[in-house]
């Protein structure tokens, strides 16, 4: 991966640059994050001419290293303020990968009213108008693109919401069966992809090269070493690819860290309904597929297929953070409904936690029911879909909404809303909820290993001791991983196996004739946080904005009764390094 | 004679086949003799100690060695995770 291209939506023109200088080396989040922090004014309106929207595949990204296929998309979010990168699997940086892109960088504005699609293949990169698409959804969307590009290339894309620049917009990217179902949800990129006035891009890598591996032999080598533990490892090997991610609904809730009904109790009495366990069985009943990768080259395989009660295809198998966000946490215990509701954002391309904590506000506020499931399809439908002035109000989030709607109970930190894990039960997912530049965000530093799964050590849930540094090692290897393109989940194997992490700086040395070791992953990792907090502090952040809100110091979260209490002095020192 | 205490136990994921069902929603009641652990439970029913990772006691982790008490709600787990990434 060797170029930059540079989509100029001012002028309409695309020029390509080498890879050089302060971006040499850097891949994925790194990349993204480094663009942002050195070429957008921090203090810039995110939906301004001065935010840019870079996405990137990983360092592996194209090549055979399993589960290599993620794309990071990076920009200035209109949701937290802050920096911002989210990422997707799909079939996007694979291509990118083998087109020899390590970054698209979309920047200045469009004239007014028009719409843009950014069409790249091997011989270069062309902007066309796209006003025959505008107010699409996703899924029509790539139907009509289909039609012209075929099903043989991928497609990076928003929905209506992207479009109507709402701050919980995602950005869509197709997946093996070419169907819009992996987004880079959070943080509202969809807004900013919609503020540049493009559509979408279509990616096709026919007759591209293969990449290039500078020693193929000790590719291979570390390749197999790689898939040898993701396969060995219980989490990796079996629980992923059998249950999804759904997996943990019945243990988040056994320890009492499941937040219901708006984050007011930290068990759900239906959680059996709408498990892992019970999706599976769906699943498997209509003919739906239990076990399937979302991108080309995944041996996890955590994603699959879900069909309705005629059997006919609904949507991707909706993950455990949309189970939750837009069920316990809304009171609704049926799986149908949430399915229905995972289907509706990805297809108006809005990010499901975003939007089912900003359901679970309004419930609370009263204005539908807790456990309402058809209400809850009709107002995203009707509403948000429409972008009626609540569906907008709604398509801006949990905090404006609970702005809006006066309600007090607002889960969000650097207003982003809270996934699903209470952090007054498992304190070291609120370090990370609180201190992560992201703003709200479990893949920042994935506490729930060590303290929950038992993966990479152990320490307890509910005392406040070794949580900072616990989700300090995490934040600094999650942004090294992110930086590659693998997809975050090799991190259970990489966490318990010594050999799966070696295999990883092998897989990079082979790949790009370098001779990196654990300590400079470890660098890689904090020189990314660095870029990030830098951007932020110069936005404005300052340590008020590394808080929970006060309601989880204060309010006891049943069945534990405990608050988080974590103290402010190491919220402070967490990522100080 | 020796007393009783009785717990609840729920099997979760790849353990529920040791209750002999698919999924368990509601959780089943077990008698064991007195000062019985976390251990002896998995024992009596069937379980391989390297099959279960984690175990909650009324929502609180447990080590095998966990004395049972009367009324204890008990979730087995074997290796789980995940999220959305
Ligand atoms: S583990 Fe799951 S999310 Fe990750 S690449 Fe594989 S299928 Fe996609």
């Amino acid at each position: 991966m060797n170029k930059i291209l540079r989509v100029d939506m001012t002028a309409q023109t695309v020029t390509e640059e080498a890879v050089g200088g302060q971006y040499a080396g850097l891949g994925g989040r790194g990349l993204t994050s480094k663009i942002v922090n050195a070429e957008v004014p921090p203090l810039c309106h995110p939906l301004g001419r001065e935010n840019k929207l870079v996405m990137a595949p990983g360092l592996l990204s194209g090549t055979a290293a399993p589960c290599s296929g993620r794309l990071s998309v990076g920009g200035k979010s209109p949701l937290t303020g802050g920096i911002k990168e989210a990422n997707a699997g799909g079939t996007a940086a694979q291509r990118l990968g083998r087109l020899g892109i390590a970054a698209i960088v979309v920047e200045g504005e469009p004239p007014k009213g028009t719409l843009w699609k950014l069409v790249v293949t091997k011989s270069g990169a062309e902007l066309l108008p796209a006003s025959e698409v505008k107010g699409a959804n996703n899924y029509k969307l790539v139907e009509k693109l289909t039609k012209t590009y075929g099903d043989k290339v991928s497609y990076i894309s928003i929905g209506s919401a992207g479009e109507r620049l709402m701050s919980a917009a995602s950005v869509a990217v197709t997946d093996l069966e070419n169907r819009p179902t992996r987004h880079a949800g959070r943080g509202g990129l969809g807004a900013v992809m919609g503020s540049k006035g493009l559509k979408a891009i279509v990616l096709d890598d026919k007759g591209a090269a293969a990449v290039p591996v500078s020693d193929q032999e000790a590719f291979k080598q570390a390749v197999k070493k790689f898939s040898m533990a993701l396969k060995e490892h219980a989490v990796t090997g079996k629980g992923l690819p059998t249950y999804g991610t759904n997996i943990l609904t019945n243990i988040i809730n056994e320890a009492g860290g499941f937040p219901t009904r708006n984050f007011s109790e930290g068990k759900f009495e239906d959680a059996a309904k709408v498990s892992g366990e019970m999706q599976r069985e769906i699943i498997l009943k209509r003919g739906g597929v239990a076990t399937h990768p979302c991108s080309r080259g995944c041996v996890i395989q955590c994603s699959r297929i879900y069909m309705d009660k005629n059997k006919k295809y609904l949507t991707k198998g909706p993950e455990y953070e949309t189970v939750w966000a837009n069920g316990p946490n809304c009171g609704i215990n049926d799986l149908d409904v949430i399915a229905r509701l995972d289907r509706l954002y990805d297809d108006i391309g809005l990010d499901t936690i975003e939007m089912g904590a900003t359901l679970a506000v309004l419930m609370e506020s009263g204005y539908i029911a807790f456990g309402d499931g058809a209400g809850a399809i009709k107002i995203i439908r009707e509403e948000v879909g429409k972008a009626t002035p609540l569906g907008r109000v709604l398509g801006n989030g949990c905090a404006v909404t609970g702005q809006v709607f006066g309600v007090k109970r607002v889960p969000v930190v650097k207003r982003q809303a809270l996934p699903a894990y209470d952090p007054r039960a498992i304190k070291g997912i609120g370090v990370t909820f609180a201190t992560s530049p992201m703003g709200a965000d479990h893949t920042a530093g994935y506490s729930i290993t060590a303290n929950i799964l038992n993966v990479g050590g152990t320490v307890s849930p509910l005392k406040t001791e070794g949580q900072m540094e616990l989700s300090r090692n995490l934040q600094i290897a999650t942004a090294a991983i992110d930086s590659t393109g693998l997809c975050l989940f090799v991190a259970f194997a990489v966490l318990d196996i010594p050999e799966a992490f070696e295999a990883i700086y092998e897989m990079i040395n082979a790949q790009y004739g370098l001779n990196l070791g654990p300590n400079d992953v470890t660098a890689l990792g904090k020189t990314v946080l660095k870029a990030e907090l830098e951007f932020n502090a110069q936005a404005g952040f300052t340590a008020k904005e590394d808080r929970l809100p006060m309601f989880f110091e204060t309010e006891k979260l049943p069945p534990h009764n405990t608050v988080f209490d974590v103290s402010h002095e190491e919220l402070d020192a967490t990522l100080r390094f | 004679m020796t007393s009783t205490v009785t717990v609840f136990v729920k099997l979760y994921a790849t353990l529920t086949k040791y209750a002999g069902v698919i999924i368990m929603e509601e959780p089943m009641q077990v008698d064991v003799p007195e000062g019985s652990t976390l251990s002896d439970l998995y024992t009596r029913l069937r379980i391989p100690d390297d099959e279960v990772k984690t175990a909650f006691v009324n929502s609180a982790m447990q080590p095998p060695e966990y004395e049972l008490r009367d009324g204890d709600h008990v979730g087995i787990f074997p290796p789980v995770g995940g999220g959305a990434c």
